[in-house]
C-alpha cells in the first residue's frame, strides 16, 4: 500500500499520525495526546496543527468523521496508517543503524 | 490615542516585520492597521508590555481562516489584522501560550496558501493591466503613430513610452516578491529558522516617488514640449511654397473677385525625422460678425464666405507619406462625421457624401467628400505625390478640378 510519496515525515507530522493510531480525535485531543506522549518535548502550536490537520486531510491520510460546532474529529485512513508505518519503519532503520554502529567494536 | 509609523521592512520579511512590531509594543505601541497604501501601521497608543506578533499565512478561503482564527482564540492568540492576500497578523500577550508554529516545516506548509493567492493576485494584475493598457493603446493608436510621426506632442509620447517600461518594471518587482516568498518556503521547509531582513531607513514610497513620479510627471513637463507646431499670422509665416490665393482660387470658379480680399489667417509650422515639413495655412474670408462683451462689431460686409485651409506635408520617404496621407485623411473624414451632430450654424456639417477616389495625373492617390456648411457647398480633398501629401479644404464657388491644379502648380 503506498504510503507518503513527499520524503519523511516531521517530528510533529509524525507525533500527529501516532494520536489517530487508536481512536478518532479532535484537535485539542492531538495537542494533549502529543503533549503527554512526548513529555512536553514536542508542543504544537495552533497553527501547526491546524495546518498539518488540512494537510493531512488533503492528502487523504485523515478523514473528518464529525463536526460539532467548532470541534472536528478525524480518523486515521489506510493511506494514513501506511504513511506512519513506513515513517517508524524508517525510524526504526535509523535508530538500529545507530546502535549498531555504537555497539561494534 | 493613535501614532503612525512607516514600515521599515516588506511584507514577506516575516520574522523582520514580528520583531519590528514587537518592539512597538515593548514601546507602548500595538499594532491597529495598516494604511490603504501599506506602507504604514497606526497602533494604539497604550502602556507598555510585551506581546507578540505573528503572521500567519492566508488559507484556502475565508471561511477556513475565520475558523482558524477561533482555535487560534482558544489558543491564547487574537487576530488583529489580515495584509490581503498575504498574512493575518495575531497578537499574544501571553508568554506561556504557545507559539503559532512549532517547526519551520508546518509554517512552510501553511505558506502554500500565501503563495497561491499571490500568484492569483499577480496573474490577475499583470493580465488586467495588460487588457487595460493594450485597450487604451489600440483606443488612441491613431493619436501616437500620428505624434510619432509628426512629433506634435512630445510629451505625450514620452509619458507613453515610460509607462511601457514602467508597467514590465512593475511585473518584475512583482516576480521577485514572488521569487522571495518561494525562498522563504524553500528555507523553511529544510527546518531552518528565518533571519530578519536589514530595516529599510527611509520609508519604500520615498524610493517609488523618486524612482516613478518623478521621471513620469515632472520630467517630461519641465523638458519637453506639450504642443510643437509654431504659430505664425500670414504675413509673418515663410511659407515652404508660393500657395495659390483664395482671389486666385476663385478666379477659377464662376464668380471670380473683382480684387484680391484682405484675409485672416494663420499658420502653423512643425518638422519631425519623418516629416521635415508640415505647414498648415488657413485663409478666411467670412461674412459674419464677430461677437463681443458690449454687443457684436459687424464684419466686413461680404456677400459670401469665402475660405480655405489646406496641410501640406512633405515626407522623408513616400512609405511615410502614406502613412500621413492615411492619418490626416481619416482625422478629416471623423471631424466631418463628428461636424454633422455640430449644433452651430457654423460648425454644422450637412449633406455629407461618402468619400470618392478620383484620378489625376502625376498623383499617386487622390480622395474626396464633398459637403455643405454655412449654408454653402464645400469639398474637402486628400492627395498623395511621391513623399508630399495635401489636404485641402475649401468653401466658395470654384470646384476642387480647378483649383487642384494651381496647389500642383504651387508644389512644382
Amino acid at each position: 500500500m503506498p504510503g507518503r510519496e513527499k520524503g519523511p515525515l516531521t517530528e510533529p507530522m509524525y507525533y500527529v499520525l501516532m494520536s489517530f493510531l487508536r481512536r478518532e480525535m479532535c484537535g485539542t485531543e492531538v495537542t494533549d495526546f502529543v503533549d503527554r506522549k512526548t513529555k512536553g518535548r514536542v508542543r504544537l502550536g495552533p497553527g501547526t496543527l491546524y495546518t498539518l490537520l488540512a494537510r493531512f486531510q488533503d492528502e487523504g491520510m485523515i478523514a473528518e468523521t464529525s463536526v460539532d460546532g467548532r470541534k472536528r474529529t478525524y480518523k486515521l485512513t489506510d493511506k494514513g496508517r501506511a504513511a506512519f508505518e513506513e515513517e517508524l519503519a524508517r525510524l526504526r532503520a535509523c535508530v538500529n543503524d545507530g546502535l549498531e554502529e555504537e555497539e561494534a567494536p | 490615542m493613535t501614532e503612525i509609523r512607516p514600515i521599515p521592512c516588506s511584507f514577506f520579511d516575516i520574522p523582520g516585520l514580528q520583531s519590528w512590531l514587537d518592539e512597538m509594543a515593548c514601546q507602548g505601541l500595538f499594532l491597529q492597521k495598516f494604511n490603504f497604501h501599506r506602507d504604514r501601521a497606526v497602533f494604539t497608543v497604550g502602556d507598555p508590555y510585551p506581546v507578540r506578533y505573528r503572521l500567519d499565512p492566508v488559507g484556502k478561503s475565508k471561511k477556513k481562516d475565520r475558523e482558524r482564527a477561533e482555535l487560534y482564540q482558544e489558543a491564547g492568540w487574537t487576530h488583529v489584522v489580515t495584509i490581503s492576500k498575504a498574512f493575518h497578523i495575531f497578537s499574544c500577550g501571553d508568554p506561556d501560550a504557545p507559539e503559532l508554529y512549532s517547526d519551520p516545516q508546518s509554517l512552510s506548509l501553511a505558506l502554500d496558501g500565501t503563495i497561491r493567492a499571490q500568484i492569483r493576485y499577480q496573474l490577475s494584475f499583470v493580465l488586467s493591466t495588460l487588457l487595460l493598457m493594450g485597450g487604451l493603446l489600440f483606443l488612441t493608436r491613431d493619436i501616437f503613430w500620428a505624434d510619432f510621426l509628426l512629433w506634435t506632442s512630445p510629451r505625450n509620447l514620452f509619458t507613453l513610452a515610460l509607462t511601457a517600461i514602467l508597467f514590465p518594471g512593475l511585473f518584475l518587482v512583482l516576480a521577485l516578491e514572488l521569487r522571495k516568498l518561494l525562498k522563504i518556503q524553500r528555507t523553511l521547509a529544510q527546518g531552518l529558522p528565518l533571519k530578519a531582513k536589514k530595516r529599510w531607513n527611509r520609508p519604500r514610497w520615498i524610493l517609488v516617488w523618486i524612482a516613478v513620479y518623478l521621471p513620469l510627471s515632472l520630467f517630461p513637463r519641465v523638458f519637453l514640449e506639450d504642443y510643437r507646431p509654431k504659430l505664425y499670422s500670414l504675413e509673418e509665416a515663410v511659407l515652404s511654397h508660393p500657395w495659390p490665393t483664395l482671389g486666385q482660387l476663385e478666379g477659377t470658379g464662376p464668380r471670380p473677385l473683382e480684387e484680391e480680399p484682405k484675409v485672416d489667417g494663420h499658420v502653423h509650422q512643425n518638422d519631425s525625422w519623418f516629416v521635415p515639413v508640415q505647414e498648415y495655412v488657413s485663409i478666411d474670408w467670412r461674412t459674419h460678425s464677430i461677437p463681443t462683451d458690449t454687443g457684436k462689431i459687424p464684419g466686413i460686409e461680404r456677400p459670401y464666405s469665402l475660405w480655405t485651409y489646406f496641410q501640406y506635408d512633405r515626407a522623408r520617404s513616400p512609405r511615410v507619406a502614406q502613412w500621413v496621407y492615411e492619418l490626416r485623411r481619416d482625422e478629416e473624414a471623423k471631424y466631418l462625421t463628428r461636424a454633422q451632430k455640430n449644433t452651430s450654424f457654423y460648425g454644422k456639417v450637412t449633406d455629407l457624401q461618402p468619400w470618392e477616389k478620383l484620378d489625376w495625373p502625376g498623383l499617386d492617390r487622390l480622395e474626396a467628400v464633398r459637403y455643405r456648411q454655412q449654408d454653402q457647398d464645400c469639398w474637402t480633398l486628400a492627395a498623395l505625390r511621391g513623399n508630399e501629401v495635401l489636404m485641402i479644404c475649401y468653401v466658395g464657388y470654384a470646384g476642387l478640378e480647378d483649383c487642384l491644379p494651381l496647389f500642383l502648380e504651387a508644389m512644382d
